[in-house]
């Protein structure tokens, strides 16, 4: 134990300054231990938006409407048997002065396995028809469509992100365009299993 | 020893006033010339056509009947009719707008060509693309040179956007800068597109079958 004798005197004998030092840097290592030199997500820039609210995203203005969980329902074909589809629904208006076909741009999901990616399906519900084009001033409800493995977590509410564009002048082509892709909204989703 | 040289003043004699006169003048020259080059510059900027002017479409206008060029094939407009109901094959179509159905003379010039776009221009100048809905018979129809094509062309657009439309067509699909594009205006008033929006029956889209020669 003489080693432990010989540390303390040495570290009672230390200058003030090596004394504060020693106890800042023994404060940080205490801190780390408990999640203190974790880093920080950023806040999110986008505003949270109830389900049902209108919201203007740049070329589209999107009214996110509900969120369903369904089995097998032709005309949509699993491609997994056993599988669910994760279904969003959204009243699309096109605000732009022209035709878009970027439709599916418009919704991603945040979490879980489907998180960020784009739908595997965008039908009309209209018509249960695949959607290409949507035109100004022809607000239409939209079902954006993923296909969730038979093994993955059923949710019962989903975290959405609606995209939206901003005009702006393209710096390679010096023209006006619809860009900037980006979340313009998150809203929480409560999902209707219709699965049987 | 010899003495310093003299300290000689060196005064520019008194101008008269006829000279002073004229540099006040030239001055006053060179200053308005390099004001009016200033202002004429600034008025060539503010009237300089931007991006969007300059690499527009070159328009050709027409009514309907006329011939007009796309530069790789030619349109002729024969006929528009509309509905708020649209049989395509199987499948009847509606919609919160009207079906406005086209229909036209289509005809390569040289060789072989596509339509790439096709489009009707409301008069706030909101432009919607044929319709995706369905297959369209003009879609991906090759058009043969000396071999005309008819057949309609379906749009879906707002109610309020009916009367006035002009259709336009392209054989680029994306990249429609500076290219030939005919305007051909459809002749629609108030009356027919309210006829339009009071019929009950689906129109059916016509399909696509050799012209005249």
């Amino acid at each position: 134990m003489g080693w432990w004798r010989g540390l303390a005197l040495r570290v009672v004998d230390a200058p003030l300054r090596y004394q504060i030092i020693g106890i800042a840097g023994a404060l940080v290592a205490a801190s780390g231990l408990v999640g203190g030199l974790d880093g920080v997500s950023p806040p999110p820039k986008e505003p949270t938006i109830e389900v049902g609210t209108a919201l203007p995203a740049g070329p589209w203005t999107v009214t996110v409407t509900g969120a369903r969980l369904l089995g097998d329902s032709p005309p949509l074909k699993l491609e997994h048997p056993g599988d669910h589809w994760v279904v969003v629904l959204a009243t699309v208006e096109i605000t732009a002065d022209k035709s878009h076909n970027d439709i599916a741009d418009i919704i991603r999901l945040r979490e879980g396995t489907l998180a960020g990616t784009r739908p595997d399906h965008i039908y009309l519900v209209r018509d249960t028809k695949p959607v290409q084009y949507l035109h100004p001033g022809l607000p239409e409800r939209v079902a954006f469509i993923w296909e969730l493995a038979a093994g993955a977590t059923v949710p019962t509410a989903l975290e959405v992100l609606v995209y939206g564009e901003t005009w702006r002048i393209d710096s390679l082509t010096d023209r006006f365009e619809w860009l900037d892709l980006e979340p313009h909204a998150r809203l929480t989703v409560p999902v209707e299993d219709k699965r049987t | 020893m010899t003495a310093p040289p003299p300290v000689h003043r060196h005064k520019a004699p008194r101008r008269d006033v006829q000279t002073a006169v004229a540099d006040l003048g030239k001055r006053l020259g060179v200053t308005g010339l390099v004001l009016a080059a200033v202002a004429i510059g600034g008025v060539i900027k503010a009237h300089e056509l931007d991006v969007e002017q300059r690499e527009r479409p070159f328009i050709h206008a027409g009514a309907i009947g006329q011939i007009r060029s796309a530069r790789t094939f030619d349109v002729t407009v024969l006929g528009v009719r509309g509905s708020t109901k649209l049989k395509a094959g199987d499948d009847v179509y509606d919609t919160d707008g009207v079906w406005v159905l086209v229909k036209v003379r289509l005809m390569a010039n040289r060789d072989p060509s596509f339509v790439g776009y096709a489009a009707v221009r409301d008069t706030a100048g909101r432009t919607y693309r044929a319709s995706r809905r369905m297959d369209q018979p003009l879609d991906s129809r090759e058009l043969q040179p000396g071999l005309p094509v008819e057949g309609e062309v379906a749009f879906e657009v707002p109610r309020t956007a009916v009367a006035g439309l002009a259709v336009r067509f392209s054989s680029g699909s994306y990249d429609l800068r500076m290219d030939a594009m005919p305007e051909i205006s459809l002749g629609i008033d108030r009356v027919a597109a309210a006829r339009w929006l009071a019929a009950p029956d689906a129109l059916t889209l016509a399909d696509a079958e050799a012209g005249p020669t």
